[in-house]
């Protein structure tokens, strides 16, 4: 009977101490701007509807965007962005797959180089993206900017308006992190 | 006389022309520079539940789906909660699926409306419709008059 129990007690300390499931913290309205700078124009547009999925223990980020969510002053360059450059209709949404090197969930605030596959136009490149991690209240915020070149992901502009364009976009995001409540 | 006539003739149609080329220079730039228009003056292309909204981003109904981009879909739904982000209110309407909300950004001119509102409330919104990732997204949402919602025009479950 002691063995058995003993037996038993074993079993029920193994499901105790199973490993606990990956806890994933959302942005459901993250903010991403972009700046196009040239002497000609300047272009600046940004989303609050990015969103992202993080997990601390796997370190693992994904974030998606839908590109016609981006705001522009013009309708007209809303229009230009969406049928000209982008082609929404044929490529939606942008992603991030990609992993944060080093990432410490302890710390309350780091700088950390976020690695991975960025996906513009269906075309998938390998990013380095610098950014400052924070945690306050349970929450992260990654802060940070990054370049996109327009070469990368064969994004066309015609002849007329290639001095309205810059060949690099300044990208910069903001992102708050909250747990998952499940 | 002759050659009177002739510059008179000259100097209308130096005037008619410059007329012109001022009031054509007027559209353009009006047109160039417009700015996004009021969602109340969109007409609306579908009145839906949230999950009547969310199923058409099953798979199967992708293509019945892509029909409603960028156009003017009214949600009738339960809200979950008003954020205030980066100076824009955003409403959370719930769906029947765990975790996914219908999100609408609302127009700046909403605040007052949105003051009135509060978790749990049945609400009706417009907005622009941009597509889905975890949640269905509409963009310059107003929020718009019980009394204005006699009939559902549900495309889908008709």
């Amino acid at each position: 009977m002691t063995k058995k129990v003993f037996i038993l007690f074993l079993i029920t300390c193994q499901f105790s101490f199973a490993q606990k499931a990956d806890k994933v913290y959302t942005e459901r309205q993250g903010k991403v701007t972009f700046f196009s700078y040239t002497p000609v124009e300047n272009i600046q547009a940004s989303t609050n509807q990015a969103q992202s999925q993080f997990s601390p223990e796997t370190k693992e980020i994904v974030v998606q965007i839908i590109m016609k969510t981006f705001k522009f002053k013009k309708s007209l360059m809303y229009e230009h962005f969406n049928e000209s450059y982008i082609e929404s209709d044929l490529y939606p949404k942008a992603y991030l797959n990609a992993k944060v090197e080093g990432f410490d969930s302890s710390q309350l605030s780091q700088t950390r180089i976020i690695k991975g596959e960025f996906i513009l136009r269906g075309i998938s490149k390998p990013i380095e993206i610098k950014a400052t991690i924070t945690k306050e209240n349970k929450k992260f915020r990654f802060e940070g900017d990054l370049e996109v070149k327009i070469d990368d992901h064969d994004i066309k502009v015609p002849g007329v308006l290639s001095a309205n364009i810059a060949k690099k976009i300044q990208v910069s995001f903001n992102f708050q992190y909250d747990p998952d409540e499940k | 006389m002759n050659t009177k006539q002739n510059n008179n003739k000259v100097r209308i149609q130096v005037i008619v022309f410059v007329i012109t080329a001022i009031v054509l220079s007027f559209f353009v730039y009006s047109y160039v520079n417009r700015e996004q228009p009021n969602t109340q003056s969109f007409s609306t292309k579908a009145q839906l539940t949230p999950n009547e909204f969310i199923s058409l981003f099953n798979n199967d109904n992708s293509n019945l789906a892509q029909q409603y981009i960028d156009e003017a879909i009214e949600i009738r739904g339960v809200l979950d909660k008003v954020t205030f982000r980066d100076n824009k209110y955003t409403l959370f309407i719930n769906s029947d699926e765990e975790g996914r909300f219908i999100l609408c950004e609302m127009q700046t001119d909403q605040k007052e409306l949105i003051q009135d509102i509060q978790k749990n409330d049945v609400v009706t919104v417009k907005g622009i419709f941009k597509g889905v990732l975890l949640d269905a997204i509409l963009l310059n949402c107003i929020i718009i008059n019980e009394t204005l919602w006699p009939k559902r025009y549900s495309y889908f479950f008709s």
